[in-house]
């Protein structure tokens, strides 16, 4: 319901503003990617898919009041959630919706979101995807991308860091309806940026499950970047409604040789380690998933950013297995856009 | 034997020709086209005096200025307005620490068509407001001929339209045919050739082809610019990763010393020193 309503009034607010459009952004990006997978010694996967294809439009009718729509053309063998049902795509290609977000800006520090928005949680909100992997709460199941709900996103001054206050549905962008229970998620986040190179920071979330149980979960983020080399580290735990407890630590470096021939080319060696324990009341059921790849962007704007760029993954899921399976992934990511204005 | 000594002696030479050719350090620049006519007559002068520096400069606008440096793209990333705080964040959470070197003042000015400017020789910036926006559309609501105003404007990107937004349009929209253009020169060709226009440019782009308007009642000059009485000036930047070190130190300081500020005046602009 309260989906519905926010969908409706972004879409009211939209049409009556359709002939006062400042400017819209279009833009395309897509990720063309090859996987397999070898497990017990056989190759279990072995194919091409569309693992994305963002479209995107980014209306702004005036300084303060923007938004954002974006779908998610994908052909991969992900399933989608239907109805608490995951099926399968059987016509080659999907679609989800991603963005559906209002956003008004009272002040140039602060935004208020209302719609289908990032969920502000650890580092989801502006992941990159430096390993083709996803975040750790999004590939632990913790916190989706995106969820519905009413946001407030604040800059503090002097570029000190940011802040952000969201009450959500919840269940994340690919739940709705009868998938989506009648009680909220409460969440903040606060990142810090003392100086330049130093990020630190944290998430809660109080995701309601019935009226007496809830979902908790928090995170806590460091950033180290100095010249070439960075690192991230978070530590995330959970503890469920069923008073289970979870946790992930996860580090990842980067070392960005393209930096340091001068930007003559554009190379960067990655890897990540993730320690997960989805029960720290038994033993014996801890992975340790371990990445090594690298990203060599070929196509770069302007702005320095990459327009085209490859990146190769190896991925060895848990170290400590008896069987060792491996995952090989490569990905072509390229993007596009393009400013209309009224 | 000789033909081995010979070939390593070519082989050495060759390489040490090559070192020579590549030892012409480089420095690179990109951003706002308001700042670059001062960065490019202060690199021909400065390169002319140290032949080992090689200074590339290019424009794109103070976004790109900015972003150019946050992403390790440029040495020196020029912009007609300060850094925002959204990029000031995103560039310190990358270890890139945004700093601002201010290298002149500039007061945009308000310029019209001859024709026009016969006619109109004050504007205020409510009737700038009101002509931008729309709510006024005739010369003859401010003084000039029955005719209906052309109204040109830098497109949204550029730093100059930033700093006229703010200073300027308030939270005001620029009317939907106004003609958005990407350059100061764009802007002072299409005022100086389009009869009943109006149009902004920075002080380096006046010429005798458009007439500059007061705004309330004040000129945009050198002193009106640097005692704030005329309220559309803002100071331009060269902006580096941290504070300036090496080659990039030594062209600011050339460009901020008696000299280098001297070519500042002479491109049109206000020495901010």
């Amino acid at each position: 319901m309260l989906k519905r309503t926010l969908i409706m009034t972004c879409a009211a607010f939209a049409l009556s503003n359709l002939f006062a459009i400042e400017e819209t952004k279009l833009s395309m990006e897509l990720w063309n990617r090859y996987t397999m997978s070898i497990k017990n010694g056989n190759a279990s996967t072995s194919s091409i898919s569309l693992e994305r294809g963002y479209f995107g439009l980014e209306p702004k009718f005036t300084d303060k009041v923007k938004g954002r729509f974006t779908l998610d053309f994908f052909s991969s063998a992900m399933s989608v959630t239907i109805d608490k049902k995951k099926t399968a795509i059987t016509d080659g290609v999907a679609i989800k919706l991603k963005y559906a977000y209002l956003q008004y800006n009272p002040h140039e520090l602060l935004s208020l979101l209302f719609g289908l928005q990032k969920n502000y949680f650890g580092t989801i909100y502006d992941w990159d995807y430096t390993t083709i992997k996803g975040d750790p709460a999004d590939i632990y199941h913790w916190c989706a991308s995106t969820d519905y709900g009413i946001g407030l996103f604040s800059y503090l001054p002097k570029g000190m860091g940011d802040i952000a206050l969201q009450v959500l549905n919840g269940e994340g962008y690919k739940k709705s309806l009868s998938a989506v229970n009648a009680y909220p998620k409460f969440q903040g986040n606060l990142r810090f940026l003392p100086v330049a190179g130093i990020m630190a920071g944290g998430s809660f979330a109080y995701n309601m499950v019935t009226p007496k149980k809830a979902d908790m979960t928090w995170v806590g983020v460091l950033k180290l970047a100095f010249g070439p080399f960075s690192v991230l580290g978070q530590y995330l735990g959970q503890k469920n409604h069923s008073e289970i407890s979870s946790m992930v630590i996860s580090g990842m470096p980067v070392l960005s040789i393209g930096k340091i021939a001068k930007n003559k080319f554009h190379l960067d060696l990655t890897g990540r380690f993730d320690y997960s324990d989805k029960d720290t009341s038994k033993s014996n059921n801890e992975t340790y998933a371990l990445i090594g790849g690298i990203n060599h962007a070929f196509v770069i704007s302007s702005k320095g950013t990459p327009d085209a760029w490859w990146q190769i993954n190896y991925e060895c899921p848990d170290i400590n297995a008896k069987t060792l399976n491996h995952v090989l992934m490569a990905q072509l990511r390229w993007k596009f856009g393009h400013t209309l204005k009224s | 034997m000789n033909l081995i000594k010979k070939s390593l002696n070519l082989m050495l030479s060759a390489g040490m020709l090559f070192s020579v050719a590549n030892a012409q350090a480089v420095l690179n620049m990109v951003g706002s086209t308001t700042v670059l006519p001062i960065a490019q007559l202060a690199a021909e002068v400065y390169m002319e005096k140290n032949d080992s520096l090689k200074i590339s400069v290019g424009g794109g606008g103070s976004g790109v200025g900015v972003a150019a440096i946050m992403n390790g793209r440029t040495d020196i990333g020029m912009a007609s307005r300060p850094a925002q705080t959204k990029e000031i964040v995103t560039a310190k959470a990358n270890g890139i620490n945004l700093f601002e070197n201010a290298v002149a003042v500039d007061a945009i000015t308000i310029v019209v068509h001859p024709e026009v400017g016969a006619l109109v020789k004050n504007l205020t910036i409510a009737q700038i407001r009101d002509i931008y926006t729309g709510k006024i559309s005739s010369w003859a609501e401010v003084g000039g001929p029955k005719k209906p105003i052309v109204v040109v404007s830098r497109d949204v990107s550029s730093g100059t339209f930033e700093v006229f937004k703010e200073k300027v349009l308030g939270g005001g929209k620029v009317k939907n045919d106004a003609l958005m253009l990407a350059s100061n020169k764009a802007v002072a060709t299409a005022v100086g050739t389009t009869p009943f226009s109006i149009g902004y440019v920075g002080l380096a782009f006046l010429s005798p082809e458009i007439a500059a308007v007061t705004v309330d009642s004040v000129e945009s000059n050198e002193e009106n610019a640097r005692s704030g009485k005329y309220k559309i000036s803002r100071k331009l930047y060269m902006y580096t990763n941290g504070k300036p070190k090496g080659k990039i130190k030594d062209f600011l300081d050339f460009l901020l010393s008696a000299e280098g500020q001297a070519l500042v005046v002479k491109t049109g602009y206000i020495a901010v020193k």
